[in-house]
């Protein structure tokens, strides 16, 4: 027995809730003989990692599902050794590069060549290879996948799985037929959740449903964890069931609550100490940003959404290449910080002047 | 004649431009003056009579450094009463001043009185001294109470143990500059002084005899400074930082009670390397002038900062003193190596060092400790008990230097015969650069650590006003007061840069001067922290160089910056520490340039690091010199260093989750990825493990919906590898079951809106999970045929190990029951008893005898159970 979000996992493409055209396109596409490299985007908890089970269930058969975990070691260059964890069935192998940080080079490079080099021994034309977490690869092991990417495209076919689309150089994007799955809209959370819930055998009132699926803000993951934490917290379900939300998303709401409250550098000593701890709870700076963003333009006139919007979006680019993200995440909340503090000033003169 | 000493004992320097005046003579540095109206009246016997101020003292000093030279450890000198008459002109002092009676006596060791009472007194009488004998006009006229900081002055003490301070005058013209510890001839010309000399020499033979008595030694011969001149002109290449080399206690440098301090230290070693306890005779001076002391140390500490603790003067059982090891820290340069060497020679040692460029192995270490303390016929090598310096210590490995503390706690054994401890019976004076050496951390709490002050500028303006004059170089004071400021009051790179000068024969005030002379010194990580966020002194007197000026204070941080080198752990500093500092500026614009400073700096280095363009590298010392300008403020608070705990604790999660992801079931980790799990599954997955459904009523009483869900929680928890862990807490001696891994730490924050509290997950539940947990990978690990072997070996240490648990071990009671129920052979099938009896099964039970037991914890005889191994197999 496993968590929901396992258990009522669809298996297939035909049994896939949402996105059903683009089931059909793939139905379609694996039947041709030209299967091209995949790049799979779309943000979390839409459903990427169901969907590439299922085409390669498809592609495959059942077979495909029998996975072994497997340690893998790499020399790099340097002599130095490096081990990552790869899934892999006899058709295709899963691995996460980034896992290995800098050095994920050395593992797209061998590990293709590795699978690459031995042609498989059934019908199947070519092998699979499942990269995950695409964004996160350096511009070096990206640039190295390109050229191996056509280099042995006769023995295996690549499916690049990524959360978005602006980290993964063009060169690679060009390569690939891109596949957006996007997020479930809100009506389409609910009927999964419905669909869970009738399988579970629960009985789930409709406004749960839709305060789950609010709360999930389009993640299919979150929603369905949601709703089995709100059954082990209490069932048989209750008018107002509090929804278990993570902490980290309460801690976030509330570090920007404390950023508008009042904008000095002591208090952005304090925020730096949240900061701190929610890095160190490793939570990734983007969703840091994020949430923080989303909350803070709530307290915003409209003129100011634009500006603080274009300096998340500038600190956040810049956090992507340097390794301490606390700074720049820092360096948003101070320009916020001074952006709203001059516009609430600027607006009490006026009203001022008003009276 | 006796002559009063009065107090206050400075007279303002007016008096003495009147007399001056007056064509009256002056008899030396020092005016004594009666005041009758003092009421406070002390008398004084011996007082010197500083006629020709320096020209006497430096001669009595000479005696002083021969005796010092042979190593005498009690040194006590003194001693020349001078006596003078003097036939006043008839004016008014000159009833009081005329019969002088003052007997001069200069007690040079460490507490000045500690040995009089062994001293013996002599007197010689320099009677008729004539008036017209020249007298230099002296500025400098001060009689000082307490150690004067900067400028040259000389101790004495008066009968009854108070200390004065005489200032002394800075010689300026060559004649009058005397050779460091020398005697001029040219001073022969006072009358009497040869029979002081004598007399003088007589008293240190005598005092020689009594020594050599207690311990033989023979004479260092101390290079002579007279034939120095010559030797000059042979050898041109003798460093002058040799041949200017301090001498003697008195010549040092350093502060002289940072001297005392060590000379103190090591004297408290008399008792059990001479045999002379010289802490009773401290204390027994010390009772007589209690009330004096008490004074000084009130005097002195409201104009000095101590740079030492007070020492623990107390004895161990064995006669040496408690604190074993002195550890004198200090930039380069300040004399420490030189002031170590000469106290231990003062005290009557035999100097053995070892420093960085020795072998310093752990090996060679021992030995050349064990060597220099230990062995018999090493230490009384050369007829004086050995005292180690360990110069350089901060540069040893952490390693040896445990060596060291391991000796000094007495925690040392001799290597075979384990019983006996090794003892220190000699002092030991290590010395270092750095205090904060991480290799150092455990030996500075055994010590006696001394911070070396800066020295003086005067102080060392006047030596180097020695030295260049002697070497005729001939530089005034403005030159040297420039040196001493380049060189941070290092006396070393003062003299080597005066040397320099003199062989290229250049004028100092050529552009060359800029240059030689400066330091390439690294400051510490805090003192450059320092000087980022702390604006420069504003000088006293203006010239070109005053810091408070922007290009200075530009260049003078890039200077230090690029001088510290690791430019990244600087910048943590800066940016953990930039929010402390005080703003004006309403809209935090300062805060903000500051930052688009710190992310320029990051791109510059993740750039740098990327493509390896170093030369990118020389433009990162730029955010320092940005920072300071930026933040430096005249009060900064204190500067705390970047908080690594967090680091740690990041690594922590980390490796956690990666570990937990890799033995999580490969069906569910398939779609998992690090992130995924600490953002959305593990909160979850905390409060599905932990369900508000089950009632914590006993297992009868259950629902078949519970008894699901309890089925459900253990099969996820086996799932993502999580497990319940029985801890006591140390407090309370309750018990508690604790996830492992700690999911509760790795996702639960501190929020400020006061979340309705859950029911924390009752005891009982968690004990059942926790039992459940345990039968159900037991029987997982059943199917797989290995682990049973496995788990049986394990299996006598169960009772054991869990002695006192009582909930646990009634859990483990009922898995040792299936475990013995379900015992099984190699190959998984259930062991049959008839098996037993057949040839092979013997054969296999004795191959198979492999039953380790080992005796882990608890009380042995508590729980003694008999288990045969046809039990087990």
């Amino acid at each position: 027995m496993s968590m929901w979000v396992d258990k009522y996992r669809p298996r297939s493409l035909d049994e896939l809730d949402y996105h059903k055209d683009m089931a059909q396109n793939l139905k379609h596409l694996v039947k041709s003989p030209d299967f091209p490299h995949l790049l799979v985007y779309g943000p979390s908890g839409a459903g990427k990692k169901t969907r590439i089970a299922a085409i390669l269930r498809e592609l495959y058969g059942p077979g495909a599902d029998r996975v072994r975990i497997q340690r893998q070691a790499f020399d790099t260059p340097s002599k130095k050794k490096i081990e990552i964890t790869t899934y892999s069935s006899n058709y295709h192998i899963e691995v996460n590069p980034s896992e290995v940080g800098f050095q994920d080079r050395v593992v797209v490079q061998e590990l293709i060549k590795h699978v690459a080099e031995t042609h498989p021994l059934d019908q199947h034309p070519f092998k699979v290879i499942v990269l995950q977490e695409v964004d996160r690869l350096s511009k070096d092991a990206q640039d190295a996948l390109r050229r191996t990417m056509e280099k042995y495209i006769s023995s295996c076919r690549l499916i690049l799985c990524a959360l978005s689309t602006s980290r993964v150089t063009p060169a690679i994007q060009s390569r690939c037929l891109p596949l957006r799955v996007a997020a479930p809209s809100k009506n389409q959370i609910v009927k999964v959740l419905q669909i869970v819930s009738k399988k579970e055998g629960i009985i789930m009132p409709l406004e749960l449903a839709d305060r789950i699926s609010d709360s999930a803000d389009g993640n299919l993951r979150r929603a369905i964890l949601m709703l089995e934490s709100c059954r082990a917290e209490k069932y048989p379900f209750v008018d107002k069931q509090p929804i278990v939300e993570p902490d980290w998303e309460k801690y976030l709401r509330e570090t920007a609550f404390i950023i508008v409250q009042e904008q000095s550098p002591q208090r952005l000593l304090l925020v730096r100490e949240r900061l701190y701890e929610l890095l160190c709870h490793c939570i990734p700076a983007d969703l840091i940003f994020r949430g923080l963003l989303k909350e803070l333009v709530k307290n915003c006139d409209n003129q100011l959404k634009a500006e603080v919007c274009a300096e998340a979006a500038r600190c956040q680019w810049r956090s992507t290449r340097g390794s301490k993200t606390i700074i720049h995440i820092e360096e948003f909340v101070a320009k916020f910080m001074a952006i709203y503090k001059r516009f609430i000033e600027q607006a009490m003169m006026a009203d001022d002047f008003d009276d | 004649m006796d002559f009063d000493l009065m107090e206050p004992l400075s007279y303002d320097d007016g008096e003495d431009e009147e007399n001056v005046k007056s064509g009256r003579k002056r008899f030396g540095t020092v005016n004594i003056e009666e005041t009758s109206r003092s009421s406070k009246r002390q008398r004084c016997q011996d007082v010197k009579s500083y006629k020709y101020g320096t020209v006497e003292i430096t001669e009595i000093e000479d005696v002083v450094v021969e005796d010092e030279g042979d190593g005498s450890s009690n040194v006590q000198v003194s001693e020349s009463d001078l006596r003078s008459q003097f036939n006043g002109d008839g004016e008014k002092a000159g009833t009081s001043r005329s019969a002088m009676g003052a007997s001069v006596k200069r007690n040079l060791s460490m507490s000045s009185s500690s040995f009089r009472g062994a001293s013996t007194s002599s007197s010689s009488t320099i009677r008729d001294i004539p008036l017209e004998e020249e007298a230099p006009t002296v500025r400098y006229r001060r009689v000082l109470k307490r150690i004067p900081n900067d400028i040259p002055y000389l101790p004495l003490t008066c009968e009854d143990g108070s200390r004065l301070y005489l200032r002394l005058k800075p010689t300026d013209s060559l004649e009058d500059t005397s050779k460091l510890g020398t005697t001029s001839s040219r001073f022969n010309i006072l009358p009497g002084w040869n029979d002081i000399k004598n007399e003088a020499r007589i008293l240190k033979d005598k005092f020689h005899k009594e020594l050599a008595k207690t311990v033989e030694r023979d004479v260092v011969s101390r290079p002579v400074d007279e034939n120095n001149e010559n030797e000059d002109s042979k050898v041109p290449d003798s460093l002058w930082v040799e041949k200017y080399k301090p001498r003697s206690f008195l010549d040092l440098l350093s502060q002289e009670d940072v001297n005392r301090a060590l000379l103190h230290w090591v004297k408290l070693w008399d008792k059990s390397v001479f045999g002379v306890d010289y802490l009773a005779k401290v204390k027994a001076t010390r009772e007589k002038y209690a009330k004096l002391e008490a004074q000084e140390k009130e005097k002195n500490e409201k104009y000095h900062k101590k740079s030492y603790l007070p020492l623990n003067e107390e004895y161990d059982e064995g006669g040496r003193p408690n604190i074993k090891v002195a550890l004198l820290a200090g930039d380069p340069g300040l004399g420490k190596t030189t002031c170590a060497h000469i106290i231990a020679r003062h005290a009557g040692y035999n100097v053995r060092e070892i420093n960085a460029s020795d072998d310093r192995s752990i090996q060679a270490f021992r030995k050349f400790i064990d060597d220099t303390t230990q062995s018999r016929s090493e230490i009384f090598q050369d007829g004086r008990p050995n005292c180690l310096i360990i110069d350089e210590i901060d540069g040893a490995q952490t390693d040896s230097v445990n060596v060291l503390v391991e000796l000094v706690t007495g925690n040392a054994t001799e290597s075979g015969k384990k019983k006996i401890k090794k003892v220190l019976r000699r002092p030991i004076i290590c010395i270092c650069n750095d205090l904060y050496a991480t290799s150092l951390k455990i030996l500075k709490k055994y010590a006696f650590v001394i911070q070396f002050p800066q020295i003086g500028v005067p102080r060392l303006i006047d030596r180097l006003n020695e030295v260049s004059d002697r070497e005729k170089l001939f530089l005034d004071s403005k030159t040297l007061q420039n040196l001493c400021h380049k060189s941070e009051c290092d006396i070393r790179s003062c003299l080597s840069t005066l040397q320099f000068l003199k062989r290229k024969r250049c004028s100092p005030q050529d552009a060359l001067f800029a240059q030689v002379g400066m330091k390439d010194k690294s400051k510490g990580i805090f003192a450059v922290w320092n000087d980022i966020f702390t604006l420069p002194e504003e000088k006293k007197y203006h010239d070109i160089h005053d810091p408070i000026k922007p290009e200075f204070r530009f260049r003078n941080i890039l200077k230090t910056v690029q001088n510290f080198g690791e430019y990244q752990k600087l910048m943590g500093g800066v940016f953990e520490n930039y929010l402390n500092v005080k703003y004006r500026d309403s809209y935090m614009q300062t805060v903000i340039e500051g930052l688009e400073w710190t992310t320029w700096f990051e791109d510059i280095r993740e750039y740098v690091e990327r493509t390896q363009t170093y030369g990118m590298f020389g433009y990162l010392p730029m955010y320092f010199v940005m920072s300071h300008f930026l933040y430096a403020r005249r009060d900064m608070s204190r500067i705390v260093f970047p908080n690594y705990e967090l680091v740690l604790k990041l690594n922590k999660i980390q490796s956690a989750i990666k570990t937990q992801i890799t033995e999580t079931s490969i069906a569910t980790a398939r779609f998992l990825d690090p992130y995924m799990l600490i953002t959305d599954v593990y909160p979850a997955l905390l409060s599905i493990i932990q369900p508000g459904t089950i009632r914590p009523v006993p297992t009868q009483i259950w629902t078949d919906k519970e008894r699901e869900i309890l089925q459900n929680v253990v099969e996820l928890m086996l799932t993502f590898n999580i497990s319940y862990t029985q801890t006591k807490n140390p407090e309370t001696g309750a018990y508690a079951f604790v996830l492992e891994p700690d999911l509760a730490d790795m996702v639960k924050f501190k929020l400020q809106e006061s979340v309705v509290s859950k029911k924390p997950f009752p005891y009982a539940i968690k004990q059942l999970v926790s039992r459940e947990i345990d039968t159900e990978k037991l029987r997982r690990n059943d199917t797989v045929p290995d682990v049973v072997q496995k788990e049986t070996f394990k299996l006598p240490e169960t009772p054991k190990s869990n002695v006192g648990s009582t909930p646990k071990s009634k859990a483990l009671e009922t898995l040792n029951k299936t475990m013995v129920s379900v015992a099984r052979d190699f190959f998984g099938r259930p062991i049959l008893a008839a098996a037993e009896t057949s040839p092979e099964a013997e054969a296999k039970k004795k191959s198979a005898a492999a039953v380790y037991f080992r005796f882990k914890e608890g009380f042995s005889n508590a729980v003694r159970r008999y288990i045969k191994i046809r039990d087990l197999a």
